[in-house]
């Protein structure tokens, strides 16, 4: 007689039950294959009576992606697994998910680090530093302002608002926007000398750079915004129409970049930041 | 003056005479059909009782009163909650749940034709009655009857699936219907789990599964209704439901559904999306299940524009749920332009001003409920847009495109809780990005309405909002200021204070994101309101989630200059700060937290190592001070060690933090650390970590051996 697999789910379920409890000890078994009440009369020990076999769905945990604290405890009647669609008349949810975003941090990029240097233009270089804001490797994306000094005789600073994309599963090398074609793209990423391995396969079909473990952390900053007013749309003798080529280092907690404009005049306008040690760590999580 | 014809007809009720009960019974029941006024008139008159006690006459005597009587109470029951409850105070649905019994020794099938008219009538009015969500459903679950609608049910889809092709015959109409309403009242009645399963122990799953072939189209949405509702978060039952094949067919029932989903009627269509939904949500498929995305999704998209009933207050729900707890479900959603739609659903039923404050004229038909309509829509479809755009930025940069924030300020500000709190949930998605945060909500006005918010008369929404303004007060938010101007801080004190478990945990959270990265004026601003001994208690509470919220604080509140750090000393007093940091860092088993898994262990640990490392990243005193407990010098040396790279990291960084060499300092002092670090053996300790698994440990462990071994002993 085949016997009812208790945990059929990788979820917990609100409200543990003890069935056998409920239905006079008999353990509640209705066949799919017979209809059997409590008895089945299928001749196979066959896996469709009590399908243990299908695969569950895991969830794949690691540091950048930690489970996410929603167990809920059975006596909560807080989302977790519940449906939105079913709850009682009345019911008030303060939230629909219980699912968290904790920060990510990959080396010296992480919310709260600072980066510190020069950009040189020609023969003109400005101070630079950037803020990172928030990281987020799951969509492996980060957010930062950077902020130049000197660049224009109004502003003796201009800050902007920049979102990097992380080159990895989810971005690849090929920018595929910003008027960036392939041959721009191999003309920046050369100037890496650590790209020299991937010149010739980066474009290949196969091909996915795996940043996490590695030495050196690619990515396309993109400058959105000035800030505080994201408003301000012009400002005379500076633009950030164009994007940033960058490589990171772990090891040295160096970022080497190259502008690029298509309009410009001046191409490869060469980025170089240190990070500044902190000994001091604050934490925020977004809600 | 005499009785009216009405009072009469209830006189003649009590009659001896039953030819002349039963035309009175037929005069009410044509009197109360379709009429609104009539029903509550009958009620006035106290008809329920009597009919109900018709109800508990034998069939064989009273058969046609029975049916008569049935069928007026389903009219009196349908469409109006009060009259439901009138109905069922008067005890009418155990009399009504006795009358499905069928006559024992004989053919099933028989004992059904005998009385079908009685059983039409009876089911009918069940459903009517448990269509209420009020009404009471323990008297169904005992095992006569729960059998007794299971051998119903089982018969009627047993007969109408081997009819073949649904035929026109009055008996086969007559057993289509009682399996609709049936399985309507198996739909209506689960509410837990419990029910649930003795549902299915009485062996209800294959007749429904069977009638959804069996061709009679109302019955099929019953029973998928009646489906969706076994399988909801039921994994066990859905694991079945899936596996269960109908009597006539070999085809999978999720391959039914799917077909279901594309029906003609939108009805049929929504409540098969819904099945699968609830399926899909109990995790037994196995994945990828493509045909959730490529079927059911668009389908649910799709209704999002059908003007019929109240599909337009449905689908959105369905939606939410489908995509609240998945990422790859949000990006599905995406991809299928479903967060468009649903702006403009939500658009539909918004305007400029709050028109819920023009009031219609009074005995304008129909009126009431078409408000209340539009409220559900524009409720439910600010909750799907909430979920759509709970973790990818390329959805909330869509939902905003669409221009949904000014519906959701406005919502905001609506007189009815529920799609305030819809707003709030809206909101709080929509704030989960830097972008947005500097851009478009600012721009949208936010925060002045999520502002009033915290002193709605609903704690829900007082909860919500505070949780939406979480984001709103971060650092990089220029709404900042306007939050703290407004006084907020003092609010998310008093939340901080409430025995409301999501309030409190938003309120300390709250005034966490207050303190990421603030001066120390700002710092002392939020704890003269907060104080320290409130402090204190927060990070004694048994809820781990205020725990660590609790810690983080501290964490931000030393995270800074040396002034920062001795305002904290000084605030909490030196002992209980060391009291608590060495109980947090001893985290382990049987520490009395509730809920505690190596994850919530872990939420408390980090914060916890990272107030060592914050405090001792400046002058020497606070140094000494943590380190004259030798139970923190030992768990943090023992957390090098850690399963988890993240504490390993932190732990290493208190190490760095506790050998690093500076011109200002002691020199005698760091000689002592030093020392003593070695005899704890950390040497040996980091040396291992060379090779640990993780690369940030790697690259921080040079930094601490060097320092450690800087200095000739």
């Amino acid at each position: 007689m085949p016997i009812p697999s208790t945990n059929t789910t990788s979820r917990q379920r609100t409200g543990s039950i003890d069935l056998q409890d409920q239905i006079n000890n008999k353990p509640p078994m209705v066949c799919a294959d017979c209809g059997g009440n409590n008895e089945c009369h299928c001749d196979s020990q066959s896996s469709s009576c009590w399908s243990s076999s299908r695969k569950k769905r895991s969830k794949k945990s690691n540091e950048f992606n930690p489970t996410p604290t929603n167990r809920v405890s059975p006596s909560s009647s807080s989302p977790g697994n519940t449906l939105l669609n079913c709850r009682k008349e009345g019911e008030a949810w303060v939230d629909i998910s219980n699912e968290r975003l904790p920060n990510s941090r990959l080396g010296g990029l992480y919310p709260g680090s600072k980066f510190e240097g020069m950009q040189r233009c020609g023969s003109a270089a400005y101070e630079v530093s950037v803020d990172i804001q928030h990281v987020d490797l799951k969509e492996s994306t980060l957010s930062g302002y950077l902020n130049i000094k000197g660049l224009t005789a109004e502003f003796p600073e201009l800050t902007t608002f920049f979102q990097a994309e992380i080159i990895g599963p989810k971005y690849s090398f090929l920018t595929r926007k910003w008027q960036a074609q392939q041959s721009i793209d191999v003309s920046h990423w050369k100037r890496f000398p650590s790209f020299q391995p991937y010149v010739e396969i980066f474009n290949n079909d196969d091909f996915v750079y795996d940043p996490y473990e590695e030495d050196f952390i690619y990515m396309r900053w993109k400058e959105h915004f000035l800030v505080p007013d994201h408003r301000v749309s012009n400002i005379d003798g500076a633009s950030f129409a164009g994007f940033y080529y960058i490589c990171y280092q772990r090891s040295t907690n160096e970022i080497k970049g190259y502008y690029f404009f298509r309009h410009h005049t001046e191409w490869f306008q060469e980025l170089t930041l240190k990070h500044v040690q902190q000994r001091s760590f604050g934490n925020f999580e977004i809600r | 003056m005499t009785t009216s014809k009405y009072q009469e007809s209830i006189k003649d009720l009590a009659s001896a005479d039953d030819a002349k009960r039963l035309k009175a019974l037929r005069f009410i029941k044509n009197s109360v059909i379709g009429n609104k006024t009539k029903k509550d008139l009958y009620i006035q008159l106290g008809v329920v009782q009597k009919l109900v006690d018709y109800l508990t006459l034998p069939d064989a005597t009273s058969y046609l009163l029975k049916i008569q009587a049935a069928t007026v109470l389903g009219s009196i029951a349908y469409g109006k909650d009060e009259n439901v409850n009138a109905v069922v105070s008067a005890g009418a649905i155990t009399p009504l749940l006795d009358a499905l019994a069928l006559r024992p020794n004989v053919p099933v099938i028989e004992a059904i034709r005998e009385k079908r008219k009685l059983l039409e009538a009876v089911t009918r009015a069940l459903k009517s009655i448990f269509t209420c969500p009020r009404t009471p459903k323990d008297d169904i679950f005992t095992e006569k009857h729960i059998s007794d609608l299971v051998a119903l049910l089982d018969a009627t889809s047993t007969y109408l699936c081997q009819q073949g092709q649904p035929s026109a015959t009055s008996e086969s109409l007559s057993f289509g219907m009682i399996a609709e309403f049936t399985a309507a009242v198996i739909a209506k009645c689960c509410d837990t789990q419990e029910q649930q399963m003795q549902l299915a122990s009485a062996g209800v799953i294959p007749p429904l599964v069977n009638l959804l072939h069996s061709g009679h189209v109302k019955a099929q949405e019953a029973a998928l209704d009646a489906l969706a509702t076994l399988c909801r978060e039921n994994s066990e039952l859905g694991e079945i439901i899936i596996h269960a094949k109908p009597i006539d067919s070999n085809q999978l029932t999720t391959a039914t559904m799917l077909d279901f989903v594309r029906d003609k009627c939108p009805n049929m269509r929504l409540i098969a999306a819904t099945c699968l939904t609830n399926l899909y949500r109990t995790g037994i498929f196995i994945e990828p299940f493509t045909d959730i995305v490529l079927v059911v999704l668009p389908a649910l998209v799709k209704l999002l524009k059908d003007p019929a009933n109240d599909i337009q207050e449905r689908a959105p729900l369905v939606l939410a749920d489908l995509v609240k707890d998945s990422e790859d479900m949000q990006k599905a959603a995406y991809d299928a332009d479903a967060i468009s739609r649903l702006a403009e659903l939500l658009a539909s039923v918004s305007s400029k001003d709050n028109d819920e404050d023009s009031e219609e004229p009074i005995g304008v038909p129909g009126v009431g409920s078409v408000a209340k309509r539009k409220e559900k829509v524009r409720e439910n479809s600010l909750i799907a847009i909430a979920a759509a755009t709970l973790l990818k930025e390329e959805c909330r940069s869509q939902a905003i495109s669409s221009k949904v924030l000014p519906h959701v300020v406005t919502a905001l500000q609506s007189k009815y809780p529920h799609v305030r709190l819809a707003a709030c949930q809206c909101a709080k998605s929509l704030s989960r990005s830097v972008s947005n945060l500097r851009t478009s909500l600012v721009d949208a006005g936010v925060a002045a309405p999520l502002l009033k918010l915290l002193q709605d008369e609903s704690i829900v929404v007082q909860a919500a909002a505070c949780g939406a303004l979480c984001n709103l007060t971060l650092d990089f938010s220029p709404m900042k200021k306007s939050v703290i101007d407004a006084g907020a801080i003092d609010r998310f004190v008093e939340y901080s204070r409430s025995n409301d478990s999501k309030l409190q945990l938003n309120g300390v959270w709250a005034l966490n994101s207050l303190l990421y990265k603030a001066d120390l004026s700002a710092k002392k601003a939020v704890m003269k309101s907060l104080t320290y001994d409130a402090l204190i208690e927060l990070l004694h509470e048994p809820n781990p989630g205020i725990q660590e919220q609790a810690l983080e604080i501290v964490r931000n509140l030393v995270c800074g200059q040396q002034e920062d750090i001795e305002d904290v000393i000084e605030g909490i007093g030196r002992d209980d700060l060391l009291d608590v940091l060495e109980c947090k860092l001893q985290v382990t088993s049987n520490m009395g937290l509730e809920g505690e898994d190596s994850t919530t262990m872990i939420s408390i640990l980090e914060p916890a190592l990272y107030i060592v490392i914050n405090m001792s990243s400046s002058s020497e005193e606070p140094r000494t001070m943590l380190m004259s407990r030798p139970n923190i010098v030992n768990s943090v040396i023992h957390h090098l060690s850690h399963e988890s790279p993240k504490i390993r990291v932190a732990a290493l960084w208190c190490i760095i933090n506790w050998t690093w060499i500076n011109s200002d300092h002691d020199e005698d002092a760091l000689v002592e650390r030093i020392n003593r670090l070695q005899a704890l053996g950390v040497e040996q300790k980091l040396q291992a970590m060379e090779k640990d698994s993780s690369r940030d440990v790697r690259d921080r462990v040079r930094t601490a051996l060097d320092q450690l071994t800087s200095i000739d002993t």
